[in-house]
């Protein structure tokens, strides 16, 4: 009845149906084992986690698809406590000391394909590139390349640093090329003949795959999900001296926080995470298949016995400690392994974060982007909700300020922003009126020091009305296009 | 286990390699009046791929040929294999050229039987540089790995009666009901046939074909298929529903009108088909309008079957059903079970494009020579062989299309027979070991319907049932047209073998059709009867308290290990009963059909059962 997907959800039966629809959307987006031969392995984005598990609460067609070979998560000790306040909204916190022993850590391999044939048809038609390097390379360069004009396998490449360099066999011409992503290793370099036979020349290598790895540790802000549509944000990294702990010293990987239960009515959760307890203590492996227990056999029924009978809490909680104080909490806490699995989603991909930056040339507005280090728009709905709390100086300071400020001259006779000219020359009489002239049509030495440079508007043809004010840049663009439509906008200046 | 996920696509794969023999028999051939009075036919008589490791020579320079599916990943390549291309050039009937050509860069899916990993060991695999257990499934274009998607569509050769507001802008007297049937060729080529009721108590055929409907009264079609009298017909029609004034009255009236415009033999309705159509059937201005006639009839109408009296036993069944939904005796059809639909194989899609591409290939080429024709005034037949030659090596046409059909999922219209043209392809992406499974047994209820505003498709009923996963479906937009089959399902892949089924059938009770003339309809009037329909082909017929005795014996036949006829046998019979859907034992044994295996406890085996067969056993 179920695909294969969701049969791999433990006591599903158990659930709220649109939980059982979350995790398989869910384990879709997990950090796991997408396949051994990460060697040849050639996709553009891989994501592996290192020292998965094998859940210890697994369905029947666990063994049926041997999933074992392919696992992705880890047995993690929860304890359902809320605790520190760091877990509240579905985030949750993590135990530092097992994060440091490795609890989800994880990779991403990327392949970068560089084919120098593309570079090649851009450039003259006299001319074969291929990788190397040839003398006069700098140390700078030569330090962090093989003289194949490749990255040494094993490195660590950051931003900046070289990444592979070629040169054209003619005109000896070198090229370098600086890594632009994100800091990793150097994993493998696959070098690829050619393809097509090659005119005379003996070609040297223009095909390459470098594949970096990238470590991604688990950090704040990264996502967790076990196996029942509950998922949270790792929101602290927990020391685990602080961590609060049981009576026989175990203290939790995870803290979930237990208004997560009410609503989601995850009770598959609950029973995984006994026959989890049950299944760790007797050092078995308990069967999850789907509408295995029936209301006359109750489901935790069985695995609450054997807690009990192993002399644990019969409900499958413990008394425990709070790790800031060491005092006793006053209620049992609800506690045992259950299966999580660490998503994808990881904040060293999303974070996006800009002081200043490259701008759009049109509107010298930010541009958008997290490639670019471009900002975040700041929307119509945005500007509503501060106009509407009356925080004035912030609209101004996101709006203006920190977008496309600028100063500009308008004429305070005509109100135009963009008549105001610079490049004329107001000149002083002792006794008479002021004259305009243009630059141009005078001899500068016939007025000695009677003049200075001054902005004048060009439309009303005289000096100083011409006042400095801030506006944003894309309303002068704006002024600028009516003025193409011959429309006039005139500003007001008091 | 993951080979079995994979099964849909592979199999369907490797019968539809089996199946390029038929295909290429059955395309249409270019005509010309070439030499002075002789008709020179130029036809493709067999078509045929191959793998680049037995790799004629002259195909040897081709420069990623012979490469490992992992290799062409790296390299960003595409997995090819090659196809020969046979021909043949007659004059009035004397072959009298024969040739081939070879054409290189065709994707094949990886570890069907084309592809150089098939029948691997783990351990030779992973030398390969693939995955120990490497199900395959998916193409490699460009370095990407690409499949194509499982579609859901209308179950094929079954007449399903439908009430459709849309139908009533076709025409003032048009009325929204009507009985819609997708007929599939045994090559997958497919037509779809609407029989409209229309409000002045008539029947008219609509038969779209290339991308145009044609619309003629039913009666016509009739007359055309056979060579019988008008009482002949009115017998057939009211056959199974005796004592059916309405019906009576409206297919008196259909034949009164059909003699108005002065036709009466089966001559007269072929000439007067043939004469309306021949425009649009783009063929030799010398074929006679009788011959176009028979020609339509072949080709647009009911197309899954050859026998021309079948056609009409089919026809007559397609016009009780629409008089039964028109006067309200069943209750119209969903096409949004699971009951009334199958699926879209990855082998029929790429055979549809693949055929698309070899026709288009043919007209290109039928143009040209034509341009070369108006030039030269005459028929030069060896210009005519080189300009073959060079044509084909110019256009990698065929390889480029059905490449870039794998590579974006687009399809020209009319190519597949839905109202589809996009996302055909999907990019399997491997995450995680969970989602690269998932796209495999995923399967889409069609672009079109994530448009529609209403939410009726969506929704998961009943007959889904061990058919469709009820949990393993997205969210937001895709959510219910996306689903996943379930772990159990099996989709059939090949054509079971029916040649003994007739003969049981007889034995149990089943009453063969006979030659119209030969007929004895009174012992049909006596106890109601029903039809029974293999794959859409009227065989025979019994009553209703046979039915269920037949049904019975059939289906401990195929259930027993030693049975002559396949497990996958789809046996669904619908029981005459007031208000529900038309009465029939249907039987299926065509390829895309959703099946699962149950126990059945009677016979204590293990019995399939498909989505029509849920329903109603």
């Amino acid at each position: 009845m179920l695909s294969v997907l969701a049969t791999f959800t433990p006591f599903s039966d158990h659930n709220q149906s649109p939980r059982n629809m979350y995790q398989c959307q869910m384990s879709k987006q997990t950090m796991g084992t997408p396949c051994h031969a990460f060697d040849t392995c050639s996709d553009n984005r891989i994501y592996r986690i290192f020292s998965p598990q094998s859940p210890v609460i697994r369905p029947s067609s666990y063994f049926q698809h041997s999933m074992d070979d392919y696992a992705q998560g880890l047995n993690s000790v929860v304890a359902v406590i809320s605790y520190t306040g760091y877990d509240m909204e579905d985030a949750m916190i993590i135990n530092k000391c097992s994060i440091e022993r490795g609890f989800g850590h994880g990779c991403v391999y990327k392949n970068y394909k560089i084919d120098l044939t593309a570079a090649q048809r851009r450039t003259s038609d006299r001319s074969h590139l291929q990788f190397g390097t040839v003398g006069g390379v700098s140390s700078e360069v030569s330090r962090f390349l093989d003289p194949d004009g490749l990255p040494i396998i094993g490195s660590l490449l950051m931003k900046g640093m070289p990444f592979y360099a070629y040169y054209d066999i003619f005109s000896l011409k070198q090229v370098v090329q600086f890594y632009q992503h994100e800091e990793g290793w150097v994993e493998k370099v696959s070098l690829m003949g050619p393809t097509k036979r090659v005119f005379s020349i003996q070609a040297g290598f223009q095909n390459v795959c470098i594949k970096v790895r990238i470590s991604r540790n688990v950090t704040i802000g990264d996502k967790f999900a076990n196996r029942h549509g509950q998922k949270g944000i790792c929101s602290k990294l927990w020391p685990t001296e602080n961590m609060p702990f049981t009576e026989t010293g175990i203290t939790p990987d995870i803290l979930f926080n237990p208004h997560g239960f009410p609503s989601r009515m995850t009770i598959g959760m609950t029973i995984e995470l006994l026959a989890g307890k049950a299944a760790c203590i007797n050092g078995c492996k308990y069967d999850s298949t789907a509408f295995r227990f029936s209301s006359q056999t109750p489901a935790h029924l069985s695995f609450s016995e054997e807690l009990f009978r192993a002399g644990y809490n019969y409900f499958g909680t413990e008394r425990m400690y709070s790790g800031l104080s060491g005092y006793e909490f006053e209620s049992d806490i609800f506690l045992g392994p259950i299966y999580y699995q660490r998503l994808r989603h990881m904040v060293s991909d999303k974070f996006q974060v800009r002081t200043t930056g490259s701008v759009n040339p049109v509107t010298h507005q930010p541009v958008q982007g997290r490639k670019r280090a471009g900002g975040m728009r700041f929307g119509e709905m945005e500007r509503d909700c501060l106009l509407s709390h009356g925080a004035s100086f912030l609209l101004k300071d996101r709006l203006l300020n920190c977008s496309d400020k600028a100063y500009f001259y308008v004429c305070l006779q005509c109100g135009n922003l963009i008549s105001s000219m610079y490049n004329h020359l107001r000149i002083y009489f002792e006794d008479s009126p002021i004259y305009t002239y243009h630059l141009l049509h005078i001899d500068l030495d016939n007025y000695s020091s009677n003049y200075k440079y001054d902005w004048l508007c060009n439309v009303c043809g005289e000096f100083g009305y011409s006042k400095l004010v801030v506006l944003p840049f894309v309303f002068r663009l704006l002024i600028f296009e009516m003025a193409s439509m011959r429309i006039k906008l005139s500003l007001k200046v008091n | 286990m993951i080979r079995l996920l994979v099964l849909p696509h592979i199999a369907s794969f490797n019968s539809m390699v089996d199946m390029l023999e038929l295909m290429a028999r059955n395309l249409p051939s270019l005509e010309f009046n070439g030499y002075p009075g002789k008709r020179t036919l130029f036809f493709i008589d067999d078509l045929r791929f191959g793998f680049s490791g037995d790799k004629p020579n002259s195909l040897s320079d081709s420069t990623n040929s012979g490469m490992s599916p992992s290799e062409c990943k790296l390299r960003g390549q595409s997995y090819i294999g090659w196809m020969k291309l046979s021909w043949c050039l007659s004059e009035d009937g004397i072959v009298i050229c024969q040739s081939h050509k070879f054409i290189d860069q065709i994707p094949i899916m990886v570890m069907s039987k084309l592809c150089m990993l098939h029948k691997l060991s783990g351990y030779e695999l992973m030398q390969h540089g693939e995955e120990e257990n490497e199900a395959g499934g998916y193409f490699i274009v460009n370095g990407q790995e690409k499949l194509i998607r499982l579609l859901v569509v209308q179950r094929r050769n079954f007449p399903i009666a439908l009430i459709r507001d849309a139908w009533r802008q076709k025409g003032d007297i048009f009325s929204n009901k009507g009985i819609s049937i997708r007929c599939v060729n045994s090559d997958f080529s497919v037509s779809i046939m609407i029989a409209h009721y229309l409000n002045n108590g008539s029947c008219s055929l609509s038969i779209s074909r290339g991308g145009q409907i044609f619309y003629f009264p039913l009666i016509y079609v009739l007359k055309a298929l056979i060579d019988a009298s008008d009482f002949e017909i009115f017998q057939e029609l009211m056959a199974f529903t005796p004592e059916n004034d309405f019906l009576e009255a409206c297919i008196i009236s259909m034949l009164r009108t059909s003699l108005e415009k002065g036709l009466s033999t089966q001559c007269d309705f072929l000439n007067y088909l043939g004469k309306i159509y021949r425009i649009k059937m783009e063929v030799p201005e010398w074929y006679s309008d009788i011959v176009v006639g028979r020609l339509f009839l072949s080709e647009c109408v009911c197309i899954h079957l050859d026998d021309s009296f079948d056609k009409f036993l089919l026809l007559v069944e397609l016009c009780n059903k629409l008089y039964a939904l028109a006067q309200g005796k069943i209750s119209p059809d969903n096409l949004d079970s699971p009951m009334l639909q199958e699926v879209l194989l990855p082998g029929s899609i790429f055979l549809s494009v693949l055929r698309s591409a070899v026709i288009n290939w043919m007209k290109t080429l039928r143009s040209e020579f034509e341009k070369q024709m108006i030039r030269k005034a005459k028929f030069d037949r060896e210009e005519f062989l080189t300009s073959i030659v060079n044509f084909s090596d110019i256009s990698s046409n065929i390889s480029n299309r059905i490449s870039s059909f794998i590579a974006t999922g687009n399809v020209s219209r009319d190519v597949l027979g839905i109202p589809q043209f996009k996302g055909l392809t999907i990019l399997a992406e491997r995450v995680n070991y969970h989602r690269y499974l998932s796209h495999f047994c995923s399967i889409h209820r069609g672009h079109f319907f994530t448009e529609i505003r209403t939410t009726f498709v969506r929704k998961l009923l009943p007959e889904a049932f061990g058919f469709l996963c009820p949990v393993n479906t997205p969210d937001g937009s895709p959510c219910g047209l996306l689903n996943h089959i379930s772990k159990s399902c099996y989709i059939t892949t090949e054509f079971e073998c029916v040649d003994d089924l007739k003969g049981f059938l007889v034995q149990k009770g089943m009453k063969p059709i006979q030659e119209l003339s030969r007929r004895s309809y009174l012992s049909l009037n006596e106890d109601k009867c029903i039809r029974i329909i293999l794959d859409g082909c009227v065989i025979g017929y019994c009553s209703n308290l046979d039915t269920k005795h037949i049904v019975l014996s059939l289906r401990n036949l195929k259930i027993s290990a030693d049975s002559s006829i396949s497990h996958y046998l789809e046996i669904s019979c619908s029981p005459s009963q007031f208000g529900s859907i038309f009465p029939g034992l249907y039987i299926f044994s065509t390829p895309g059909r959703f099946m699962r295996p149950l126990v059945n406890i009677h016979e204590n085996s293990v019995e399939f059962v498909g989505s029509f067969e849920q329903v109603y056993n």
